[in-house]
């Protein structure tokens, strides 16, 4: 059913009667539309494994829509891949031996709950050749209905739900990623001090129990570094299917959605991205296989608190980066909440911001190791020096040109951890820094 | 001919405007999660608001806390290690609370719903107040399953809200609601709404649910919307096929 009150209006073709199409498009147009977007469900399209139907069946004829939309001039956004909706997926695909774990609310927005659900995976490599298939039909379909000469702006493959995928072990590429930050078990023991016994495979799941149970930190970070080089592959091979060539300005392959970041403002509270996963407006805990540690569980609580209490205050919420070199926003005062660990990536972005005047804080006290386990140099030769701000006394750095600072006693995570925090950059915001 | 039923999804919005349409705008409750040995969730929720809450920060310090709190609790609890909620494909099995509630209220409906366990509700009067609300939503559910149409009209003296249910052999496929729905909701209030009307309008069998809650004056609105549901379940309007075509028939005849 359509919603007329977003800009990119949908147009549900398969609930509506073929025979009404062009009646309720241009209905759509007379109430002001300019952009519907057209979602192609797979399910729809191929009920029965290698037989799809884009012409037989009345509601299927996708052409008779594109045609249609053509008719109305109205410019039109396709989209297939996954996403929430009815008949998406085809019945025979969820025999897939593999599975994505995702969280519930990624899957169904309107979700709000932290259940997760499975759906067949597109790292099953016979599933992936099914869907490319399908792809391409449906690439090759909708090329002939591009601008300029047709109504079609851009055709999106959504895969974004696969960068929340909690379930990869069963996956060969994964496992071979896994192996090249590992190539031995004396790196992975030492790193993650257990005792694995080296026989293969280096990453059973049952060996990834033992490693998240000693530090869960460290291998959720590695899993989601592994995670990443997967997507990136999958999105290589999304983009180079053969009916896309030519279409590089059309057809765009979605693998990501990032926290939306409200920049009104000089501060902002930043969170350590290891334990959680994010979408545009909300936030995950990361739980890889359905586990769950305490610093997890925790990591989540402070991320719906902190994300609820900027939201009120009309402050900025983000995560700090993963991996990669990532350029901040301008603000003057970051709290930064994250325990003993924070990526380097992190820390060259939070650099950046003290280099170049601003102040960053952490209120739970200072992280001390990355990724490799090195040690995370806050003091970079200065001398430690006792802060007053307002009635709170800090222990910080004057780096560049800025402060990177932390409680004398690091807060406790109480319901007024806010307020606390909020003291402290009401403080800096007064210039009352001695 | 028959028509299509699509109507648009319940949108949180509307989850919540029922919420308040059912009176419960100033309900509190306190909802944890806890997955193993993990606080996963606290909130403090009070009606459509809900509060996160960073305290009670570990599970013996729970037990402290919930002797002390004033207010009902609904807790959810997953097994050790697990995820958070068990692992469910597409929510499949949703009682119609779940369905038009939104979270965590959608919640109290599965603890009297799911085989899974792990949901307490406290204390003892809440949670019988509860059952009996959904028992009579349950009762009202079979026989709103009778038509393939069910329209349940929700209405106060100040707000109201109406869905649509798909049934198909018994079983709910879709619950939507549209603003048409309110309309056909405001000619029943009038008197103006007949079974040729409602067939018309959706050319297969239909039903009408008035759920009427500024009859019952209980301060708790459990027992008033339970009340209401019961009343609704006994005063059907029902358009049934069979019915329609005797009607039509006599009406034929006298011409």
């Amino acid at each position: 059913m359509a919603n007329v009150h977003s800009p990119v209006t949908e147009f549900n073709y398969l609930e509506i009667p073929p025979h009404h199409w062009e009646e309720e498009l241009s209905l759509l147009k007379m109430v002001g539309t300019q952009t519907v977007l057209l979602r192609i469900p797979w399910g729809a399209h191929e009920t029965s494994k290698g037989m799809r139907d884009f012409s037989r069946s009345s509601r299927l004829r996708l052409e008779k829509v594109l045609k249609n939309l053509a008719d109305q001039h109205l410019k039109t956004q396709l989209q297939f891949g996954y996403f929430c909706a009815k008949e998406m997926l085809p019945s025979w695909a969820f025999s897939a031996s593999q599975k994505t774990t995702i969280p519930a609310q990624v899957w169904d927005k309107e979700s709000d709950d932290v259940s997760l659900v499975e759906v067949p995976s597109l790292f099953d490599h016979d599933l992936w050749a099914s869907f490319k298939e399908f792809s391409n039909d449906v690439v090759k379909l909708s090329a002939l209905y591009v601008t300029p000469h047709g109504p079609v702006e851009k055709i999106f493959l959504n895969l974004k739900l696969f960068a929340f995928d909690r379930d990869l072990f069963s996956s060969e590429e994964f496992t071979h990623c896994f192996k090249e930050l590992y190539p031995n078990f004396d790196k992975i023991n030492s790193k993650y001090n257990v005792i694995l016994k080296s026989s293969p495979p280096i990453l059973s799941t049952v060996n990834y129990r033992v490693l998240y149970k000693s530090r869960p930190w460290l291998a959720s970070f590695d899993y989601k570094i592994c995670r990443e080089k997967l997507l990136t592959q999958l999105k290589e091979k999304a983009t180079s299917i053969d009916s896309a060539r030519g279409l590089e300005d059309h057809f765009e392959v979605e693998t990501s959605e990032s926290l939306e970041i409200l920049s009104n403002g000089n501060s902002a509270v930043a969170i350590d991205p290891v334990f959680l996963d994010f979408s545009r407006d909300k936030v995950f805990p990361f739980c890889p296989q359905g586990l769950i540690s305490p610093s997890s569980a925790f990591a989540f609580r402070m991320a719906e608190y902190f994300k609820e209490k900027t939201h009120f205050h009309r402050q900025s919420f983000f995560s700090l980066p993963l991996m990669g070199d990532s350029e901040p926003f301008p603000f003057n005062f970051i709290s930064v909440i994250c325990g003993k660990y924070l990526t380097r990536a992190a820390y060259q972005y939070l650099e950046k911001i003290w280099m170049r005047g601003g102040t960053v804080f952490f209120p739970f006290g200072f992280p001390q190791f990355d990724e490799h386990m090195v040690v995370l140099e806050w003091a970079g030769g200065m001398e430690k020096k006792t802060l007053s701000v307002g009635e709170s006394r800090l222990q910080g750095y004057l780096r560049g040109l800025g402060i990177v600072c932390a409680p004398m006693q690091a807060f406790s995570p109480t319901q007024m951890v806010w307020d606390e925090i909020d003291k402290i950059r009401v403080g800096f915001e007064a210039g009352g820094t001695q | 001919m028959k028509r299509r039923y699509c109507v648009t999804k319940i949108s949180q919005r509307e989850k919540q405007h029922f919420l308040q349409v059912a009176g419960f705008h100033s309900f509190r409750f306190f909802f944890l999660e806890v997955s193993g040995e993990s606080i996963l969730r606290a909130l403090e929720v009070r009606g459509t608001h809900c509060s996160v809450q960073l305290e009670p920060v570990t599970l013996s310090q729970m037990k402290e806390f919930s002797r002390s709190y004033p207010d009902p609790i609904l807790f959810l609890q997953s097994p050790e290690g697990a995820s958070p909620s068990s692992l469910r494909t597409f929510n499949e099995n949703a009682t119609l609370w779940e369905e038009i509630c939104p979270f965590p209220f959608s919640l109290f409906a599965r603890y009297f719903n799911s085989a899974e366990g792990g949901v307490h509700i406290s204390p003892d009067p809440i949670r019988q107040a509860f059952s009996q609300l959904f028992s009579a939503l349950q009762c009202l559910e079979t026989k709103m399953a009778e038509t393939e149409l069910s329209i349940l009209w929700f209405h106060s003296p100040e707000q109201e809200i109406a869905f649509l249910c798909h049934y198909v052999r018994k079983r709910r496929l879709g619950v939507g609601t549209s603003a048409e729905l309110l309309q056909i909701a405001k000619d029943f209030s009038e008197g103006g709404l007949t079974k040729n009307k409602l067939f018309e309008m959706f050319g297969t069998q239909t039903s009408f649910f008035n759920v009427d809650l500024s009859e019952n004056t209980a301060e708790n609105p459990i027992l008033r919307i339970s009340a209401a549901l019961e009343k609704a379940t006994q005063e059907p309007f029902q358009v049934l096929v069979s019915h329609l075509q005797t009607e039509l028939f006599e009406s034929d005849a006298s011409i």
